[in-house]
């Protein structure tokens, strides 16, 4: 009995055990699940794209789920405001294309694109450059590109230049230059320093003397005298506002017997020597103070003596 | 103190041997109204022995002024119009045969004559040309086998007409150094001009007679030839002639690309012959700056070539001159 009993139970098991197996396969199904999406059209040119956005769930569909041979994924991005997950899909394949997001399908129409008709059409040209309007940026890139290249050329042609002229390439700033007669008298008092003339230096004495006389009047009046001869330099004196019947006079003397001393051998008297710097000193003083009237020079009563 | 009283009794010398000039000069003034530089220029090439090359319109005086010489020194002179056909024998002479004698015989050409008045040298083949410039400097001549020194003093005053170019042969830059002066003349002033139109009108013109001769000028040539030259001034005249060769070295770069060519040494030497004779008229017996700038221009507005860039300009070789002189520093 017992023995029947057993038997009734195990093939009540030999019947029952596949059911229980069916029950135990369908609890180890997966669940899919659903989301909650939008789609920005369903219907797209080849090529084009449109994003699904799929708002924030506890899980996001994979891009494997969304995509298949025929749509791919361009680009996914989260907006991490509000958790919505976007996919910007495209297709290459003309037709209708299922999308499946989770438990739900959507369909995507691909059109193709219009073909032309290049029999009834012209051939055209290719579209030229378009012109943009340029921006306060690049205008002035350009500017200081400009500015920068003259700036280098100017000190490129000042450096030259003072290279040229052997001239510094910089130069620090110097004590204003003397007054011509100051010159003109320390030369002079230099002259009777040397003492040339006691040396037997006589034709340098004169050289020295009426050069400085010379180049004071070039200096003083504007008479290039150190190119002009003895007729020329008194005919050009005569009409200087320093000219006076004394000093046309004096200057007369001393470039003439100076000439005389250069030229013809002259041998003026030992007295004569001084009194020709005398002159030559009176004559500057004489001239400088006809050319400034209002110029009171302490430095001119110090120099000469 | 030996120098000084040399140049002293040189001085005095001078001074009292030139008085000749100003006797000469009123003797040429008595029939030549103006031209003064001209009188002036002749008698710089008699004392220091050149020639003188005068450019100017035609009927300025140029043979009365040297006739008028010729006749002042009782000298010969002679006057040859330079033509296209003329021949070196025209001008030098020739051997012609003699019948009678079976022989040939010197017949000298007109350039056996004192002063030489070359009327228009341009327009004279080279040949002819050389035959003269070739005189002017040997001064002698070859006819046949025999060579004849020519007479001193022996002056070529030649002419050149400026504003004919057609049918003339201009002269080379090498014959026209020959030329110890280039005196450009120029019109009369107004008041001359009427003086000589009241001369010629009236037959006012004076007899001259000869107040010295041919050895008086060869006398006072060896006296000019003793003026003292200080070298400083021989060094204001190589600074001058070296400018006309390297402006660049006078602060003249401008001139640099003007100037072909400079004076040569002929011209410093022409230069300082022609500063002494200029001293010697003024009868003094040293030369000062003054002399060499008096005649500098004449001596070397020949020698100073010009570039095509300075004729393109219109630049003048008497500008350049200019220019050197007033640069180049006086002693």
């Amino acid at each position: 009995m017992r023995f029947e009993k057993m038997k009734k139970i195990f093939i009540l098991l030999i019947i029952l055990l596949p059911l229980g197996a069916k029950v135990f396969a369908q609890d180890s199904l997966p669940t899919v699940p659903h989301y909650s999406f939008r789609l920005d059209s369903t219907t797209i040119m080849l090529g084009d794209q449109t994003v699904l956005a799929v708002e924030k769930g506890p899980v996001y569909p994979s891009l494997d789920d969304l995509t298949n041979h025929d749509v791919v994924a361009v680009r996914q991005w989260m907006d991490t405001a509000d958790g919505t997950l976007y996919t910007a899909l495209t297709s290459f394949e003309e037709g209708e294309h299922w999308l499946h997001i989770g438990a739900d399908s959507v369909l995507l129409t691909v059109n193709d694109v219009p073909g032309v008709d290049t029999t009834s059409t012209n051939i055209r040209d290719i579209a030229g450059i378009m012109s943009q309007p340029y921006t306060f940026g690049e205008i002035a890139r350009v500017v200081l590109f400009v500015w920068l290249f003259w700036a280098v050329v100017a000190a490129a042609i000042l450096i030259y230049l003072r290279i040229k002229r052997r001239k510094p390439l910089i130069s620090l700033p110097q004590a204003p230059p003397l007054p011509p007669d100051t010159r003109a008298l320390q030369r002079l008092e230099e002259l009777r320093q040397q003492q040339l003339w006691q040396q037997g230096k006589v034709k340098e004495y004169y050289t020295e003397l009426t050069d400085t006389v010379r180049v004071y009047l070039e200096e003083a009046c504007g008479i290039q005298s150190t190119e002009m001869t003895t007729d020329q330099t008194l005919d050009a004196f005569h009409s200087s506002p320093a000219s006076g019947s004394e000093t046309e006079a004096s200057l007369r003397q001393i470039l003439q017997a100076a000439d005389m001393v250069k030229f013809a051998k002259s041998q003026p008297q030992p007295y004569q020597h001084d009194l020709a710097l005398g002159q030559a000193i009176d004559f500057i003083k004489t001239t400088w103070v006809a050319l400034n009237p209002k110029t009171d020079n302490p430095d001119t009563e110090n120099t000469a003596s | 103190m030996e120098d000084f009283v040399n140049i002293q009794e040189l001085n005095e010398r001078i001074s009292r041997e030139s008085a000749f000039v100003d006797a000469l000069t009123i003797e040429l003034r008595k029939n030549i109204v103006g031209q003064k530089h001209m009188i002036e220029s002749l008698m710089i090439g008699l004392l220091s022995n050149g020639h003188i090359l005068l450019e100017g319109v035609p009927g300025l005086a140029k043979t009365l002024t040297i006739t008028s010489l010729a006749n002042a020194i009782d000298a010969k002179f002679s006057r040859i119009q330079f033509t296209p056909d003329l021949l070196p024998a025209d001008l030098l002479g020739t051997m012609i045969y003699s019948q009678k004698t079976e022989s040939f015989n010197v017949k000298k050409g007109p350039i056996f004559s004192h002063f030489i008045l070359a009327d228009e040298i341009n327009r004279a083949p080279a040949k002819v040309q050389s035959a003269l410039l070739e005189a002017m400097q040997e001064r002698q001549v070859t006819i046949g086998e025999t060579t004849y020194r020519l007479d001193e003093p022996f002056l070529v005053m030649a002419t050149q007409n400026p504003i004919e170019q057609e049918g003339t042969y201009p002269l080379p830059e090498a014959q026209v150094d020959r030329f110890m002066l280039k005196v450009v003349i120029t019109y009369p002033q107004k008041e001359e001009e009427r003086l000589i139109l009241h001369q010629q009108m009236t037959g006012a013109t004076a007899k001259q007679h000869p107040i010295l001769t041919p050895a008086d000028i060869i006398k006072a040539r060896d006296l000019v030839r003793e003026v003292y030259m200080d070298e400083k001034i021989e060094n204001y005249i190589t600074d001058i002639v070296f400018a006309t060769r390297f402006p660049e070295q006078y602060q003249l770069s401008k001139l640099k690309g003007l100037i072909s060519y400079g004076a040569s040494p002929r011209g410093s030497i022409n230069l300082a012959l022609a500063s002494k004779a200029y001293a010697f008229m003024r009868r003094r017996g040293y030369v000062i700056p003054e002399d060499v700038r008096a005649i500098a221009m004449d001596v070397l507005r020949h020698r100073v070539g010009l570039t095509y860039e300075a004729e393109a300009e219109n630049v003048t070789s008497e500008e350049i001159v200019n220019e050197i002189l007033n640069r180049v520093d006086v002693p």
